[in-house]
């Protein structure tokens, strides 16, 4: 340990001596001729390859120079790297993950340091803000809307439902033998539309006390429930597939809860089949859905912030942005380029929609373990094996351990 | 006659080399110090390796079990734990207990399942390749160790199809059995012995059994059996790892010498005497090996869980490798997961020891 | 064993032998198909219209020569290293007499009894302390020594019979000159099961990659390079399986073609020829 604190010591004094390292220059603000790190994960080749350009772009300008890693197992590579104390300059942050970081220390706020921050998505804004600090900005975003085939729904007759009682019956009505009208993974990263269409959510807004014992709550995952035991829903598994998109796309069902990425999924593996995205059935406190973000992040123990800061404004630009979201299905974190992005593929229209009234889905560190607890009480749902009041106290029990309230 | 006790393996019944030499009383001091001298020599090279890369990660992981630390940030951000990470994961009454009952559970079924099979199965398909008479040895050898080469990535995909509703397993199923089978293998968090019980009508768990609680979970719980899920998981590792053990078994037979099989057959022994006689016993170090290797393999069951359940269905598949991987990169709990890893040390330790006591019972 | 039996057991072997093959050729006939095919047929052991798309990702359009020359690097040195240094460390622990013989062993099983992925972060700190990072050195250096392979070469020359051993011995040869001489070629069987192992678990090796070079992408080795292909999607659910197969099986070939050429070397009855003669 003694040799860890000599090299933070030694990082420290080099830094106020501004003379290690490629540190050209060394007054906070302005630093150039920098070299930093970035790392990613993959999300399919055709992104790689556009973030790889938008990067070589900004490496044309002369100010700095990027090395972008594309990493397998990113979490065990990232918690590594930063475990490790040889933390990346730049990297993506799952907005799930932003909590524990935060906490840990190893962000560098800098939400509020790039253009025009109030044109990001509330919601997105509040899910990488902890305590207050706005961390990171978020570099773009999906949301869960209601799938289903065209040609299913058309035959039988039947509208693409708009609150829950059409839901239950459009349903009930496309449920054939061996194929459920509606197929729905059981993870509460899914389910949880239903619970913010009704008003409730398993902590409250200030995240310091479990809310899962509302009425609201046992409300959303009965109805929810009912559907699996009545056979009008199911989960992917249950019907042989290993996801929503996949059921769809196999037939084994007609309606399905996803996100952005089933575009390009349908795309590649299911391109003969027609579907459509409608906004999700309102509940009883009205419309609901989960947004999905991943932010770009500095480390706090970069040598090279202000050089890293000009990078992620350059990212999050408006031309960047729409430069790095036209071609796919995930959208720009910035409000003022909704139209523009819509302007080529208006049938995603609900998936833009959702960003107005998404909830964010993210908690506190060491959250996780409630998140899984709750997601064993969903699967005991879409199972029949436990009924609603097992799976609401049993998550607020978990829960209770890590609010310690 | 063939004298056994001349054979090599018989005076050593156990594989921690015993004071043998000592008992030689023709031996010079002056050998003594050489082999003493060589003895060291010959190891230090690897002793070093392992030291450095092994030892030294172990010992830092053993000190990290006793810190609270996310993982997220260097090791001196870490703040002293003392026993908090053992005691929230065996004593402490909560969602962290119960898991790792529950993955303590699912992994026993899983070793009790998967070494015996996996070792009955690699030393006969051991003996059949090795056979003299067998033709087309060389197929028979690569067939039978593919799947010990074939990347995870694959034989999970290929897994998923199998057992799949309309898959591979539930069509012969349905020829063989009334009815038709459309069992979602992977989705069923049940445990067979639950299942069973329900066939016979028992649905609800006798009060003794549901009433009294371990580690957070009844005894029923803990008596629920590999679900049909785990069992899954069971045959796709059995049948990934028979190929290596096979080729373990196999050179443990070539060591055999051939004229003492002649011999005994001379001497008018039945192939089933010259087999449990001569091979099984001349065997004994190599079996060692690899109920040892199976213990600790099985123990440590990860890449599986992680290439397809993540744990569930609810929590069905959890094991605690894999527990470590959740709590050490997804939970940023790290101390946490180091002290799974050393429960886990301690319980193989334990299954070892019981393994080579049993063993060496059976020679005597 | 008459001409019915000896038919029936071989067709049950062969048919077995093939249940053992199918996945191999499942993988290889799906990454001939298209993406859409293996969504729609995924069991058919063969393409319908057949693809080299994933191939050509793989091959032309990726660092594959680079980190297949890195893996190869790697494992050679790696595997030679094991066959060497844990077959010395084996016959010490197995034959040789000296203080402390039985602590080292039981080291050696209780550094297996670790379940290795909770090493991953602390082998990073030990190896970025000793400047190994971003290396060929780090890569090969922590493989050149594993506990398996002692543990394996301990117990296979506590099988070899002690008669030559100790007959050369007698003839003055001493104790290096014995174990080169006599006992190697001897374990010959030994020695080809660590060296197919070793071979093996180098050239799968993942983790210590992933740990050592992430960084430095011109040291990347073959299954950490195909592992950053073929996956995507929010949550991984569009995996683009012709390249993910497609990949493993370039990583399976290497591993098949060493043990279908050292397998040939199992012939039976060296031991009992040597104690004859």
């Amino acid at each position: 340990m003694n040799r860890l604190r000599a090299l933070a010591l030694t990082a420290v004094a080099c830094l106020a001596v501004a003379a290690c390292g490629d540190d050209g220059g060394g007054s906070a603000g302005t630093e150039t001729g920098v070299s930093l790190s970035m790392y990613a994960f993959s999300s399919s080749p055709a992104e790689d390859q556009t973030l790889r350009k938008i990067i070589d772009d900004y490496n044309k300008l002369g100010r700095n120079t990027v090395t972008l890693n594309i990493l397998p197992e990113y979490d065990t590579a990232l918690t590594t790297a930063l475990a490790g104390g040889q933390p990346p300059d730049v990297f993506y942050v799952n907005d799930n993950k932003l909590p524990d970081l935060a906490k840990a220390g190893t962000l560098e706020p800098i939400g509020d340091k790039v253009d025009n921050p109030s044109d990001f998505y509330e919601s997105l804004r509040q899910s990488f803000t902890y305590n207050g600090v706005f961390y990171c900005p978020p570099k773009d975003f999906s949301t869960l809307q209601l799938i289903y085939n065209t040609d299913e729904l058309a035959k039988a007759n039947v509208q693409p439902p708009k609150t829950w009682e059409e839901l239950s019956a459009a349903a009930k009505t496309l449920t054939k033998p061996g194929r459920p009208g509606l197929v729905i993974n059981p993870e509460f990263y899914r389910w949880g539309v239903f619970m913010a269409q009704a008003g409730a959510w398993p902590t409250n807004t200030e995240i310091t006390s479990m809310t899962m014992d509302s009425a609201q709550m046992s409300q959303a995952l009965q109805f929810v429930a009912d559907l699996h035991k009545g056979g009008f829903a199911a989960s992917p598994a249950s019907v042989g597939t290993g996801w929503g998109g996949e059921a769809i796309g196999k037939g084994k069902a007609a309606m399905t809860i996803e996100g952005n990425w089933i575009v390009g999924a349908m795309k590649n593996d299911f391109p003969t089949v027609k579907y459509a995205v409608a906004e999700l059935p309102a509940g009883p406190s009205g419309k609901g859905t989960m947004a999905f973000s991943v932010c770009y992040g500095v480390a706090k123990a970069s040598t090279k912030k202000a050089a890293a800061i000009d990078f992620v404004k350059f990212l999050v630009s408006p031309e960047k942005q729409l430069e790095f979201t036209k071609a796919f299905p995930v959208m720009p974190s910035r409000k003022s380029l909704a139209g523009q992005w819509l302007a080529d593929k208006p049938e995603l229209q609900a998936f833009v929609a959702g960003g107005d009234y998404a909830k964010k889905s993210v908690f506190v560190p060491g959250f996780k373990t409630v998140i899984d607890t709750l997601n064993d009480g969903i699967q005991g749902l879409a199972a029949g094996n436990k009924p609603v009041p097992e799976v609401v106290s049993s998550t607020q029990n978990a829960g209770k351990d890590v609010l310690g309230g | 006659m063939v004298d056994t006790t001349q054979l090599p393996g018989t005076a050593e019944t156990a594989a921690v080399p015993g004071p043998a030499g000592r008992r030689r009383r023709n031996r010079t001091s002056r050998i003594h110090g050489r082999q003493g001298l060589a003895g060291w020599l010959f190891v230090m090279p690897a002793l070093l390796g392992l030291g450095t890369f092994l030892l030294l990660p172990i010992l830092l992981a053993l000190w990290v079990s006793f810190r609270d630390w996310s993982g997220l940030a260097p090791l001196d951000t870490s703040t002293p734990a003392g026993l908090d990470n053992y005691r929230d994961l065996l004593v402490k009454s909560g969602i962290v207990q119960s898991d790792f009952a529950k993955s303590l559970r699912n992994n026993l079924y899983y070793v009790l399942g998967v070494v015996p099979v996996q070792t009955a199965l690699a030393f006969f398909l051991a003996v059949v390749v090795n056979a003299k008479l067998l033709k087309g040895k060389t197929f028979f050898r690569t067939a039978f160790y593919f799947p010990s080469v074939t990347s995870s990535i694959a034989v999970a995909f290929i897994f998923v199809f199998l057992f799949s509703p309309t898959g591979v397993v539930n069509v012969l199923l349905s020829a063989l059995l009334p009815g038709s089978v459309e069992t979602v293998w992977l989705n069923e968090p049940d445990g067979v012995f639950h299942v069973v019980l329900g066939w016979l009508g028992v649905d609800t768990p006798p009060g003794l059994l549901a009433d009294h609680r371990f580690m957070g979970l009844s005894y029923w719980d803990w008596l629920s059996g590999p679900s049909l899920a785990l069992l899954t998981i069971m045959a796709l590792a059995t049948w990934t790892t028979i190929g290596t053990f096979m080729l373990m078994f196999l050179a443990g037979l070539q060591n055999i010498p051939e004229d003492l099989d002649e011999a005994a057959l001379i001497d008018g022994a039945s192939p089933r005497q010259r087999f449990f006689r001569i091979t099984v016993p001349l065997m004994r170090p190599t079996l060692f090996l690899v109920l040892t290797l199976g213990i600790i393999g099985t123990w440590q069951v990860f890449d599986q869980i992680y290439a397809m359940t993540s744990g569930g269905p609810q929590k069905a598949t959890l094991t605690p490798a894999y527990l470590i991987y959740r709590d050490g990169f997804e939970n940023s709990a790290m101390g946490r997961a180091a002290a799974i890893a050393f429960i886990v040390f301690a319980i193989i330790l334990v299954f070892t020891g019981i393994q080579r006591f049993v063993l060496r019972g059976r020679t005597e | 064993m008459t001409a019915v039996r000896r038919a029936t057991a071989y067709l049950v072997l062969t048919a077995a032998a093939l249940v053992f093959i199918y996945p191999f050729v499942l993988s290889l006939a799906t990454s001939l198909k298209p993406r859409d095919e293996v969504a729609a047929h995924p069991v058919l052991p063969w393409p319908l219209s057949p693809s080299s798309r994933a191939w050509e990702d793989i091959l032309i359009h990726s660092d594959f020569p680079l980190w297949t020359l890195n893996s190869v690097l790697v494992t050679v040195f790696a595997t030679l290293l094991r066959l060497f240094l844990d077959s010395l460390a084996g016959y010490a622990l197995a034959r040789l007499n000296w203080r402390g013989r039985g602590s080292v062993f039981a080291l050696v099983l209780a550094i297996l009894a670790v379940p290795p992925i909770v090493l991953t972060v602390p082998r990073f700190l030990v190896l970025k302390e000793m400047s190994l990072l971003n290396s060929y050195a780090g890569l090969v250096l922590p493989l050149a020594v594993d506990a398996v392979g002692i543990f394996i070469m301990t117990q296979f020359f506590q099988g070899l019979p002690r008669e030559l051993e100790e007959a050369a011995r007698i003839d003055g040869a001493n104790i290096f000159q014995t174990y080169w001489k006599v006992v190697l070629p001897l374990a010959r069987p030994g020695l080809l099961t660590l060296a197919i192992l070793s071979f093996q678990g180098t050239w799968n090796e993942f983790l210590l990659p992933l740990i050592v070079v992430r960084a430095s992408p011109s040291h990347w080795t073959l299954p950490f390079g195909l592992s950053t292909l073929g996956r995507g999607g929010a949550g991984g659910q569009t995996y683009d399986y012709p390249v993910m197969l497609a990949g493993s099986m370039l990583t399976i070939l290497p591993v098949a073609i060493i043990f279908l050429i050292l397998q040939r070397f199992f012939v039976r009855g060296i031991a009992a020829g040597a104690v004859k003669g």
